[in-house]
């Protein structure tokens, strides 16, 4: 490599020579004798400690950053599919009423809906048919929670939104277990 | 939107799969998970001109939104995230006129907004001399020494080989040693 033509100590080796010896862990004979070598071994200590620093360097992020990046993605949102609202003349964003589904889901413990898939059944107006990812958390007692998470979720829909969901299927795409 | 108290402790693979469906809730999450990570390499690779490196952030950010459903690797998140904001603060270096003098453009020793009441004397020289590698070198180092990324990924973002990779931080490695000998 180049590099090493690029910045070689009187004594023949490299700083990168160096770097890699400390990085080994095994120090030389050469290294601990060799003046150069020492020199560039405390140039790349004082290195090693000034960039541990800056990693702990507490930058402040500018005032308002988040709401300006949220600002900009909630007006995007807006654009999101759209679904016909029973017989009315309105449109209901398909974002939302994946959240409804969502939220439903995720009150049934070891389950965490992920992405959300909703089809009008026939082009009914009124009649979904859902497919979502979830992860779940492993462990015995799954099937249940599936079942109740699917109940959870159709109720919610119908009571809030007044849509019948006519099947819901969970693809379990992760499991998890809690950490200790 | 999608809620509940647990939302905060999802992982996030959940977050980005929700945030692919249109979920800004989630997506707030991401955000305030990597915003500081992100602001703080475009402040670096940007010389310490804090208004370009809040700029770069956002549109990042906003970028994300808009291509996460191409983005169909959970994981790969944030790695997307620091490829992004990279080349976004190396197209800007290139458009900056190489002939004026960087430090008279954005003078930094004294008003850097990245400097703080705990910084050292090694690290004023260290940030010194970050700012005179060339910009390939600089995002390199940074990204690997600083944010940790691997040299698999920096070598997919730059473009090169791992190897390259290597070979570019090694070098930049010891011009920053060079420099700080004075310090010792």
């Amino acid at each position: 490599m180049e590099v090493t033509d690029l910045h070689p100590l009187a004594c023949g080796r490299t700083v990168e020579d160096v770097w890699d010896e400390l990085d080994s862990g095994t120090p030389s004979a050469h290294l601990a004798e060799c003046p150069h070598c020492r020199t560039a071994r405390a140039s790349l200590e004082q290195l090693a400690a000034a960039t541990a620093d800056l990693i702990d360097d507490p930058v402040d992020v500018p005032t308002g950053l988040l709401d300006r990046i949220m600002t900009a993605v909630r007006a995007d949102v807006n654009l999101g599919r759209t679904l016909p609202l029973g017989s009315a003349d309105v449109e209901l964003s398909v974002p939302a009423l994946a959240a409804v589904l969502r939220y439903a889901v995720d009150a049934v413990p070891g389950i965490r809906a992920r992405q959300c898939r909703i089809e009008l059944v026939d082009n009914r107006p009124d009649t979904v048919r859902v497919s979502m990812t979830v992860a779940l958390k492993f462990g015995a007692g799954q099937v249940t929670a599936l079942e109740q998470a699917r109940e959870r979720a159709a109720t919610a829909l119908y009571a809030q939104i007044g849509y019948t969901v006519e099947s819901l299927d969970f693809e379990i795409v992760d499991v998890w277990t809690d950490p200790r | 939107m999608t809620g509940g108290p647990a939302l905060i402790e999802l992982d996030e693979a959940t977050l980005v799969a929700r945030a692919r469906d249109r979920d800004p809730g989630s997506f707030e999450l991401l955000v305030r998970r990597y915003q500081r990570r992100i602001y703080t390499l475009c402040l670096r690779m940007l010389d310490g001109a804090s208004g370009e490196a809040e700029d770069l952030t956002q549109e990042t950010f906003v970028t994300a939104w808009r291509r996460l459903p191409e983005i169909q690797n959970d994981a790969a998140f944030g790695g997307w995230l620091y490829r992004t904001a990279t080349n976004k603060c190396l197209t800007v270096l290139q458009r900056r006129r190489p002939t004026v003098d960087l430090d008279d453009q954005h003078p930094a020793t004294d008003d850097d907004p990245a400097r703080t009441a705990g910084t050292t004397a090694a690290m004023d020289a260290l940030s010194q001399a970050l700012r005179q590698l060339p910009p390939q070198q600089r995002a390199c180092w940074l990204l690997r020494e600083v944010h940790g990324r691997s040299y698999q990924e920096i070598a997919d973002l730059v473009g090169t080989t791992p190897t390259a990779v290597r070979g570019r931080i090694a070098r930049a490695r010891a011009e920053l040693a060079e420099v700080m000998k004075p310090w010792r």
